[in-house]
């Protein structure tokens, strides 16, 4: 037994508890210590679970790996992203999950998985059948070597999904601790199998800082996705600081033991005459290497409402940024101060992780949703719609829940189809939880994940469902929460990534009770239009907005398309749904008389034109 | 754990234990054993024993408001805002007019959307201590939950004329001058407000009990990053005398032992400062930054021989470092 291990012992007040000692009897007597009488009210009848754990039954047996050996290094409690991709557009979503690695040759040697290296694995979803003749069911197929997706060894952090050539098909960016990679989806080859290829070097966008989450995003409206990368904080492994809490016991450092960076912004040029996509770094005239921050999060989206796709970046520990675009050509302007978002209610920077865009209050502009440490509240800043926030937190009930867990990734969906938007948050420790060490936890700073559900209003009040989610009753140390509808039943499901532990699958299975309608906005090249805005209108008043987006939430990429829950719909019997969107290249059009029920894929230039 | 912290702990934890075997020990002491040792519990975060320890004293004595203050805390702490709720108010019982308690019950309210609560807390807080920034910022913040915007600018503006260069009431005054449409006041408000996290000023709020519990802290980590702090707010002479302890409980902490040497350069504190310096490259002799800065004094102080030969060993610690110090002294020894 160590010394500090005898010291943690005899400190621990919890020992007390096995000691009978006269005294302390005699003085619970002598105060009548007794516990009070609690009169016995009957617990609430169980509302049904919403969620279902279905990872391992579906073929998910993706496990991550922190790469940790008892350093405790920074980049160990901080990976774990993945990403929908529908990579043979076959019309459901596969899974990329980014993996962990040794972080040290020299450590690796001396681990238990000697001579291993860790890859990045894509799992084909199985729900739609390549053969007419053969149903389809939602399961999964590791096809990672088949795919060329065979050199992922670096330390993966996250990824973004979108179609960088306009082919129609989704290309992958990877995040690592070190250089990033760009992996272009080349379709299908002779044999009818969809291969990707590394085009890191020739499109000039690596980065070899510590990258976290990245967005596509079009920031010049020239209709090709350019790509906006955030960088954390300027870390060696081989420099290997050592951290303590405030009793000296070794723990991880915090952001605020190194350097932040800057993010970078590559500017899509299109193709060259052997077809080449093109890129140039737009960084330094965007103005972001003025403005260093340790960047976690980033979501795209109009949020001055005034056209133009902007930038929200969550920084970890430091104030965020707000990037507005106001000339639409990617020279940006950071007024996260001004806006009301950088912040807390209270002037405080928190340590920001994961974040999403969304209409949280139904008025039709993008508010804000943010997950922080242990002992802050989760933040939610209501847009008034010209990019003015409001840290509505403690109204709507979203802040104190989470006062006592650390949120990492999150997103808005629509858990129950009833028209408002809920919230998932995924939680886990990035310092060692005492109880946990002391128990003997390899890996111990895991927490309970949570669920709210909103109410509806302007603005909503959300309550706390995770007990409908019966996954949610195993803490685990959870990174990513990826939104999707992965059975394409017309609800969101989510995926949750856990540090050192498998993934969970959470399928949604009420949400399609009530009536839906679905949305897939491409281009005339078959690529998803993220950013494009869509207004669900019946008499030509909007029941709700939503926007195309893959980007938001902690490391990951959700499904790009739109869904509309329709419980609360209030239309006149027998009329149809319209929809009306705004196309990132500011074309607005719309399509009357849609279907619920189904998804609906609808083409740049098909619809009805509409002025914006 | 440092094995002061380690003591702190168990020193209390055996008078307690020596109570307990008391059987003459009375119900007031063995609360004040739980208390203290809960403080301490308190003092470095680790709130569950903190918890279990206040709930104990309060047992025994609950009479005394300070268990109940200090367990409304702790649960707070942990997000049970409900419990700590019933804390706060038991404390109030027992002591009416205590302001933190006060202002912390409506804190409480205002996260749990109580605000005519929150707003009844903070005004009986105003009312009884009017020098309280603290007290008039939260009857602001209750405004603006309610989108009274004007009449939280009163009480904000009373905020800031009672603390001038707080914040987070800057911070809020300029949230509000945008909500009023007036973007150059904002602005004028979120110029005052700096970049850098740590050099942000708190609204100061005088609240005995847990400044008490805060004071308990004696680990070198306590220490330096009370330090970090004073020294993003350029409180050099605070930052010395807290590295100064940290330095004291943890000898080899490099970092520490750096920046308590720059910060006594800062203050012209020279000899000192190269002492330190000396004491840190016989201690870590690896590390870069103390040879370069060590450099650095042997040359203002003139001793260029010895400059130049910790440079030269800081270069070859760090062949990538720019050659210019190197250079200087070489320059300045005719080399």
């Amino acid at each position: 037994m160590t010394h500090s291990r005898a010291v943690t012992e005899v400190a621990s007040f919890r020992w007390l508890g096995g000691l009978h000692l006269p005294g302390l009897l005699g003085a619970a007597l002598l105060v009548g210590c007794q516990p009070p009488t609690v009169e016995e009210t009957p617990p609430p009848p169980a509302k049904p679970p919403v969620l279902f754990e279905l990872a391992t039954n579906t073929g998910l047996e993706f496990e991550h790996r922190s790469g940790q050996f008892g350093r405790l290094l920074l980049p160990e409690v901080m990976g774990g992203g993945g990403g929908w991709i529908d990579y043979d557009r076959d019309g459901d979503l596969d899974l990329y999950l980014v993996q962990g690695q040794y972080l040290d040759p020299e450590w690796r040697e001396g681990s238990p998985a000697a001579g291993d290296v860790l890859h990045d694995r894509l799992y084909r979803n199985e729900l739609v059948s390549a053969d007419p003749a053969v149903a389809g069911r939602l399961s999964f197929t590791d096809v990672t070597s088949q795919s060329g997706l065979t050199a992922t060894s670096g330390y993966g952090m996250g990824v973004a999904v979108g179609d960088l050539n306009n082919d129609g098909w989704d290309d992958l960016y990877v995040t690592n601790l070190g250089s990033n990679q760009l992996w272009l989806n080349e379709g299908p080859g002779p044999d009818g199998t969809v291969s990707f290829r590394d085009a890191t070097t020739v499109t000039g966008t690596d980065d070899p800082r510590w990258s976290t989450s990245a967005a596509f995003v079009d920031v010049d409206h020239d209709g090709w996705l350019d790509l906006y990368v955030v960088n954390y904080v300027d870390f060696e492994a081989t420099s290997d600081k050592r951290c303590v809490t405030e009793t000296g016991t070794p723990d991880y450092c915090g952001p605020r033991s190194y350097q932040p960076v800057t993010d970078r912004l590559w500017r899509n040029l299109g193709l060259d005459a052997q077809g080449e996509v093109h890129f140039e770094d737009l960084s330094a005239s965007a103005g972001l290497l003025e403005v260093a921050g340790p960047g976690l999060g980033v979501v795209a989206g109009d949020f001055d409402g005034d056209g133009q796709i902007d930038l929200y970046v969550a920084n970890d520990q430091a104030q965020n940024h707000l990037w507005l675009n106001p000339d639409g050509n990617g020279r940006l302007r950071e007024v996260g101060l001004a806006s009301g978002s950088a912040l807390d209610s209270q002037g405080r920077a928190q340590a920001s992780m994961g974040i999403d865009a969304g209409d949280i209050d139904g008025d039709g502009d993008l508010d804000l949703f943010m997950t922080h440490l242990i002992q802050e509240v989760n933040t939610l800043y209501l847009n008034d719609g010209r990019g003015l926030f409001a840290d509505r937190s403690a109204a709507t009930g979203v802040g104190p829940p989470s006062i006592a867990t650390t949120g990492f990734g999150t997103g808005l969906l629509d858990v129950e189809n009833d028209g408002d938007l809920d919230l998932v948050v995924v939680n886990g420790e990035v310092r060692q939880i005492p109880e946990q060490r002391d128990a003997g936890d390899p890996f111990p700073m895991k927490q309970p994940n949570q669920l709210f559900l909103s109410d509806g209003r302007n603005p909503p009040t959300f309550s706390d469902r995770s007990q409908g989610v019966p996954a949610f009753a195993d803490s685990l140390v959870s990174r990513g929460a990826i939104v999707g509808d992965v059975d394409n039943d017309g609800d969101s499901d989510i995926l949750v990534t856990n540090l050192e532990g498998r993934v969970q699958l959470l399928l949604n299975r009420t949400g399609n009770q009530a009536p839906w309608l679905g949305l897939e906005l491409r281009g005339r090249s078959g690529r998803h239009l993220l950013g494009a805005r869509a207004a669900l209108r019946v008499g030509g008043q909007v029941l709700s907005t939503r926007w195309a987006h893959s980007d938001g939430g902690y490391l990951t990429a959700r499904d790009p398309r739109v869904l509309f829950g329709l419980g609360r719909d209030r239309r006149p019997e027998g009329s149809g749904l319209e929809v009306r969107i705004q196309w990132p290249s500011g074309v607005c059009e719309s399509w009357p008389g849609l279907e619920a029920g189904r998804y609906h894929p609808l083409t740049e230039g098909s619809g009805v034109s509409e002025a914006c | 754990m440092e094995p002061g912290v380690a003591d702190q702990i168990r020193q209390r934890y055996e008078s307690l234990v020596h109570q307990l075997g008391d059987p003459e020990v009375s119900p007031l002491t063995v609360a004040r054993g739980f208390g203290q040792l809960g403080s301490i519990y308190r003092a470095y975060r680790l709130l569950p024993e903190a918890e279990e320890c206040f709930a104990s004293a309060v047992r025994f004595d609950p009479k005394n408001a300070r268990w109940h203050y200090f367990l409304g805390h702790v649960t707070r702490s942990q997000g049970r805002l409900s419990e700590s709720d019933a804390s706060f108010r038991r404390t109030l019982e027992l002591r009416p007019e205590d302001v933190p308690t006060l202002v912390w019950l409506a804190e409480n309210a205002l996260d749990q959307r109580d605000l005519e609560v929150a707003e009844q807390h903070f005004e009986r807080a105003v009312r009884l201590r009017p020098q309280s920034a603290r007290a008039h910022f939260g009857r602001g913040r209750v405004e603006l939950e309610r989108g009274e915007v004007r009449a939280a600018l009163d009480h904000l503006e009373a905020a800031l004329a009672l603390q001038p260069e707080a914040t987070p009431i800057l911070y809020t005054l300029g949230l509000t001058w945008s909500r009023l449409g007036d973007p150059d006041q904002a602005d004028s408000f979120f110029a005052r407000v700096p970049d850098d996290d740590r050099a942000r000023i708190p609204i100061a709020f005088d609240d005995p009990l847990l400044r008490e519990v805060a004071d308990l802290r004696e680990s070198a980590q306590s220490f330096a990053l009370s330090a970090q702090k004073a020294i993003s707010q350029r409180r050099y002479d605070v930052a010395v005398r807290d590295l100064q302890r940290a330095v004291e409980l943890a000898p080899e902490r490099s970092d520490t032992r750096y920046n308590l040497a720059a910060c006594l350069l800062l203050l012209d504190r020279r000899d000192e400062a190269q002492g330190h310096l000396e004491r840190l490259v016989a201690i870590d002799p690896h590390y870069v930054q103390g040879f370069l800065l060590l450099g650095r004094v042997y040359t203002v102080s003139g001793d260029l021989e010895q400059a130049e030969q910790v440079l030269l060993r800081a270069q070859e610690l760090d062949p990538g470092l720019t050659a210019g110090p190197l250079d200087e002294v070489r320059r300045l020894r005719g080399r």
